[in-house]
């Protein structure tokens, strides 16, 4: 014969307290990820029926962020494009979405809900990533153009080529620097763009 | 380095992607590959060659009270984008946090609230580095945890109870011998060996003035009290430690780290009452009821602080302590102070073997307000009945002489009573 215990609500632990620079809860970049695979979701889709996929997408990786960080939804947005018809717009939503979602995801992954993650992280992966966004921007604009899809805008072509150019060129100054910044004992993480 | 399976499952999902957009034709679908792909040479081209570093140390400046200061160092090398770090204590909620890392080691303040003394692990960090786009992370790797003795703040006492005897041939009280003092005893016949300048020349000339033959016979000195020091000895009882919490009593539990028990009390008392004897010029020493150790022995001075501080936050409870069939021995005429829960007998019963060898005893209840929610039936009728025979022991030892202060009602002013008794008797 056994007593039970009665339920009894407990106070919650007292924190260790850290310093930290500006930070934001690992919840808010949950809810972040899954606004922008939503808002992604939303333009690539090729009709709205596939909004309701979307938004299931958007809750999954709130929760489980590490479908993010595993690549799935690089191949979901490719798959909203090659189920739909070509579109510019569509084109360049899934190619910002399949990329951002993977940062976010990997930065979500990272901590609990309740856990921190400081801005300084995001704003010194951010001219990287900056970077890697507009040349893939620039190779949508081209792969546009190669798909002769163009038509009477062919200033599109021009504009494709000097963005990766751009980009590209910003690319190997930054990692330039960040060998340099190695040869030296420096941390890349620490060189900023420009 | 470990390479990620979350970074190397995207770039095959990339890869993927790449080849079926280009079997179907579709470039603009390719492209969506494109900046996993990019992002992932990248981040291999920079990738660190090895793990962050982190150290963990107490702050300096580390003084008595409850809040307690670290420092952790984070030394990351070239190519390390963030550092994962998860900082815990034993009986507090860990944090977790994503680091960024400065080309110059970075010096994180951690800090935290206890409301436990004594030595304590705390600080315990586990890390873990991440490469760009967290294409590589580090094992797991271990930082502290630091062994921190938290010190009590010793609350201030101004009026404190004496012994029965003063001991010593100098000090800051007034014993009842007579000598050198301020206090006055009595006015007696010069004797071989008192001082001239102890002579009352105004009750001389009253008394001692023959006025026949109008010369000065006998001689009158003021005798005075003599001062002398106290001997205190404060004594322990680390056999138990409880907290407020009942239910925590059989060791089912973990006792709250923002809550004191009984032994934080004890060594707040402990620490207190030293303070305020040692700052009196008296002399204190410390035992333990619940080790065999050689007792601290009755000293004075800053130094003897340090020596008494040392063993108190030493204490802690070590096993089934073994029956002591005798009482430990005292210095002559101490006043013992005995810091206890008096949850079982054999505190009790050394009070009152000391109260009945002439010592002042004064018992000090370190059993901190309980909390009794959250038991079953059974433990609660068990607790009713250990309270009970509790109140019964402690009734029985003040019958026997011993004067009782509970210190985690208002032991200052208890102590102040206590100090207006000389004799032990309220």
């Amino acid at each position: 014969m056994t007593a039970d215990r009665p339920a009894v609500r407990r106070r919650p632990l007292p924190e260790v307290d850290l310093e930290l620079g500006p930070w934001v809860p690992g919840w808010g970049l949950r809810a972040v990820l899954a606004l922008m695979v939503l808002a992604a979701g939303t333009v690539a889709a090729p009709s709205p029926g596939w909004a309701v996929m979307t938004a299931l997408a958007a809750v999954t990786v709130a929760v489980v962020p590490q479908v993010a960080r595993s690549g799935a939804l690089v191949a979901g947005f490719a798959a909203l494009l090659l189920l739909g018809e070509p579109g510019l717009v569509a084109s360049a939503a899934a190619t910002a979405g399949a990329h951002l979602t993977l940062v976010l995801g990997r930065w979500a992954c990272a901590v609990p809900p309740r856990g921190r993650v400081e801005v300084a992280v995001m704003r010194r992966a951010g001219p990287a990533i900056a970077v890697v966004q507009v040349l893939a921007q620039g190779l949508v604009l081209l792969a546009w153009v190669a798909a002769g899809a163009v038509g009477r805008n062919g200033w599109l072509a021009v504009v494709a080529l000097l963005l990766v150019a751009a980009a590209a060129l910003a690319g190997l100054r930054t990692m330039r620097r960040a060998a340099t910044a190695t040869a030296r004992g420096g941390a890349p993480g620490s060189v900023r763009a420009g | 380095m470990i390479l990620t399976s979350g970074a190397s499952a995207a770039a095959l999902v990339a890869l993927a992607v790449l080849a079926v957009s280009v079997a179907a034709g579709r470039p603009d679908v390719a492209v969506v590959a494109a900046p996993v792909l990019l992002a992932t040479l990248w981040a291999a081209a920079v990738r660190p060659d090895r793990a962050a570093t982190v150290l963990v140390r107490l702050a300096d400046g580390h003084g008595p009270g409850t809040r307690v200061h670290a420092q952790a160092q984070v030394r990351a090398p070239a190519g390390t984008e963030s550092v994962r770090l998860r900082v815990a204590a034993h009986g507090y909620q860990e944090c977790s946090v994503l680091l960024a890392v400065d080309p110059e080691p970075r010096t994180l303040a951690l800090s935290l609230t206890s409301a436990r003394t004594g030595v304590r692990p705390l600080f315990r960090i586990d890390h873990m580095s991440h490469s760009r786009e967290s294409l590589l992370v580090s094992e797991p790797g271990r930082a502290g945890p630091v062994r921190v003795v938290v010190r009590p703040m010793a609350r201030p006492l101004r009026r404190l109870p004496m012994p029965l005897r003063m001991s010593g041939l100098t000090g800051s009280h007034t014993s009842r011998r007579v000598g050198d003092g301020v206090e006055l005893h009595d006015v007696a016949e010069l004797v071989p060996g008192d001082r001239l300048r102890r002579i009352d020349w105004r009750v001389s000339a009253r008394r001692g003035l023959d006025v026949t033959s109008g010369r000065l016979g006998t001689l009158y000195v003021r005798r005075t009290f003599a001062t002398a020091d106290a001997t205190v000895v404060l004594v322990v009882d680390s056999r138990d430690e409880v907290g407020p919490d009942v239910a925590t009593w059989s060791g089912a539990g973990d006792v709250r780290v923002d809550e004191p028990t009984s032994l934080d009390l004890a060594r707040e008392a402990v620490a207190s009452l030293a303070q305020a004897y040692l700052e009196g010029g008296d002399r204190v020493g410390l035992d333990d009821l619940g080790r065999r150790a050689r007792p601290v022995r009755p000293g004075t001075g800053r130094n003897h602080w340090q020596r008494i501080s040392q063993r108190l936050m030493r204490l802690t409870p070590e096993g089934w302590p073994e029956h002591r069939v005798r009482t430990p021995q005292l210095p002559s005429g101490a006043l013992v102070v005995l810091c206890s829960t008096f949850l079982d007998e054999e505190a009790a019963r050394t009070a009152g073997a000391w109260r009945s060898q002439g010592h002042r005893v004064i018992a000090v209840d370190t059993l901190p307000p309980v909390r009794t929610t959250g038991l079953t039936p059974y433990q609660d009728t068990a607790f009713r009945m250990v309270r009970l025979e509790r109140a019964l022991r402690l009734r029985e030892l003040t019958r026997t002489g011993v004067e009782l202060v509970r210190w985690a009602d208002d032991p200052e002013l208890e102590l102040h009573t206590l100090s207006r008794t000389r004799h032990g008797r309220r």
